[in-house]
């Protein structure tokens, strides 16, 4: 493989060999030190057929007179002979050489950002914090330290736990994992006397106290503001009446089955959207800053426009500032229709669903849940009703109650 | 006696170009190749064929290539036969070989 580049590099001829005694000059040229190969007799011509590198050709030109020999060029095969033969299009060589010049200085930078992992925060976030950091599209990739940027983000966004920043080509990929929000105990009471009540009317579930008196019971019905463990310690002398009271703030895990209660209308009565089967596709080259319109966009009265962003990959992740967006537009029109029975509750019930996914998404367990859909001329109504169980304590602060004297006691008496 | 020992000896290696030095290498039991230049041949398979140590080409055919060495002639005979490359130190000739044969 190696041989055969160096040849190619060198430049080699394939020749025909013909005349008086052509074994004589193969020998003379062996004894030259000129490379020979692919040697084979040709009948034909009456000679051989053999490869013989340039600077061995032009030196066995004295070689042929001596032999009394001829060598037919048959074939000019490598880099000085395609040079030679290309020597009038100097400027296609060097626009060859620029393109690749050009190619080495975009691999230089950065041309696609790619950001995964995201929840709570957007990328578009991400996208202006690096746009502020100087470290977006465009950046050269020499000043970006991924270590550095690793740590200023976790710095900057305190909702990220993990996150790596990695370049591959022109391609810097953004991996974030956000850790999960963290309960606000700033707003928390630390001392004093504080109650914990019901935040809404609800039959009791659950009830774990760690400090303070629990007042309700499992099973029990609660409304609004009832309190449900007093922040106030009794302490019982031997008759069983209270010597002494301690005011702590309580501490304690309450679950309630509440109600909720999901009510809907939905007219029957809507304006569809037909489309009138016309569509259009335009097209926009962006070359860096430069951006080419290729067609121009239809003026539809009313259309659904589609646009994509499709950027230029040389090789996988050498990716170039040059972008294509494909805007296709559909037009419509709107036509008044009504929905059918089916569909009205079909639609209802997706509202529906979609009540119930929150619950779901915020991983409050649903105990029961009821529906009812009515369907006249003119609306579809639903109508429901779930139980779930979720935490419903609150803090309040206690009323304190004064002990009676030992005097009031006895003036009692 | 010893005489004649000797002429027995001189008339079993008239063949040799060089018998002297065949002789001294035989008795210092050095390599006829490098003492007295003989050629070398190499065969991997019946495919290809590795030449050291020859002087020319006397004639190259399709199915026979007979090739000039210091003490004779070696000559290679086979079908499709071909010189892969043609050097000052050595030869390859490839294509299937059906017989080699040394002619003196």
């Amino acid at each position: 493989m190696l041989l055969s580049i160096l040849k190619l590099v060198q430049g080699y001829l394939q020749v025909t060999l013909t005349g008086h005694a052509p074994e004589r000059f193969l020998n003379f040229c062996v004894r030259r030190d000129i490379l020979i190969w692919n040697l084979c007799p040709n009948k034909a011509a009456g000679g051989y057929d053999f490869c013989i590198s340039r600077k061995g050709f032009y030196a066995s030109e004295d070689l042929l007179k001596r032999t009394r020999t001829e060598m037919k060029i048959r074939k000019k095969c490598g880099v000085p002979f395609f040079l030679y033969r290309y020597r009038a299009r100097k400027l296609f060589i060097i626009g060859i050489l620029l393109c690749m010049f050009l190619l080495w200085n975009c691999s230089r930078y950065i041309w696609k950002i790619e950001i995964n992992g995201t929840s709570e925060l957007s990328e578009d976030m991400i996208q202006t914090w690096l746009e502020r950091q100087e470290r977006s599209y465009g950046t050269r990739k020499s000043v970006i330290d991924c270590a550095d940027l690793e740590n200023r983000l976790r710095t900057d966004f305190e909702t990220i736990a993990w996150t790596s920043v990695r370049l591959e080509g022109t391609k810097m990929t953004v991996d974030i994992q956000e850790s999960l929000p963290e309960v606000d105990t700033a707003s928390l009471p630390t001392d004093g006397a504080w109650d914990i009540v019901a935040s809404e009317e609800a039959q009791i579930d659950a009830i774990f106290t760690r400090r303070g008196t629990p007042l309700v019971e499992k099973g029990m019905t609660v409304s609004q503001g009832a309190v449900l463990v007093s922040g106030r310690l009794d302490i019982l002398d031997d008759n069983g009446e209270v010597a002494k009271q301690h005011y702590v703030v309580s501490d304690a895990d309450v679950t309630g089955v509440v109600t909720r209660d999901y009510e809907a209308s939905l007219p029957r009565d809507y304006q569809k959207k037909i489309y009138t089967g016309d569509e259009h596709t335009s097209y926009l080259v962006q070359v860096g800053n430069m951006q080419i319109p290729i067609g121009r966009k239809a003026a539809y009265e009313a259309c659904e426009t589609t646009a994509s962003d499709h950027q230029m990959e040389l090789l996988p992740g050498f990716y170039l500032p040059v972008h294509l967006f494909v805007t296709s537009q559909r037009a419509y029109v709107y036509r008044p229709e009504t929905y059918t029975k089916e569909e009205a509750e079909q639609h209802a019930t997706a509202g529906w669903e979609l009540f119930l996914e929150k619950f779901t998404q915020k991983g409050i367990p649903i105990i029961v849940k009821n529906v009812k859909i009515e369907t006249n001329e003119k609306n579809c109504m639903i109508r429901g009703t779930i139980e779930a169980k979720i935490p419903i304590g609150t803090y309040a602060p206690t009323q304190r109650v004064e002990l009676p004297t030992a005097q009031e006691d006895d003036g009692m008496q | 006696m010893r005489k004649k020992y000797w002429k027995q000896v001189t008339n079993e290696n008239s063949r040799s170009a060089y018998p002297h030095r065949e002789r001294l290498a035989d008795g210092l039991e050095l390599p006829k190749d490098v003492s007295c230049g003989m050629a070398i041949v190499t065969i991997t398979g019946r495919r290809s064929l590795v030449l050291e140590h020859y002087q020319g080409i006397v004639s190259f055919d399709d199915d026979c290539i007979r090739i000039r060495t210091r003490d004779c002639n070696v000559c290679v005979s086979g079908d499709r036969l071909k010189v892969d490359y043609y050097t000052n130190e050595e030869m390859k000739i490839v294509g299937v070989i059906r017989q080699i044969s040394y002619e003196v």
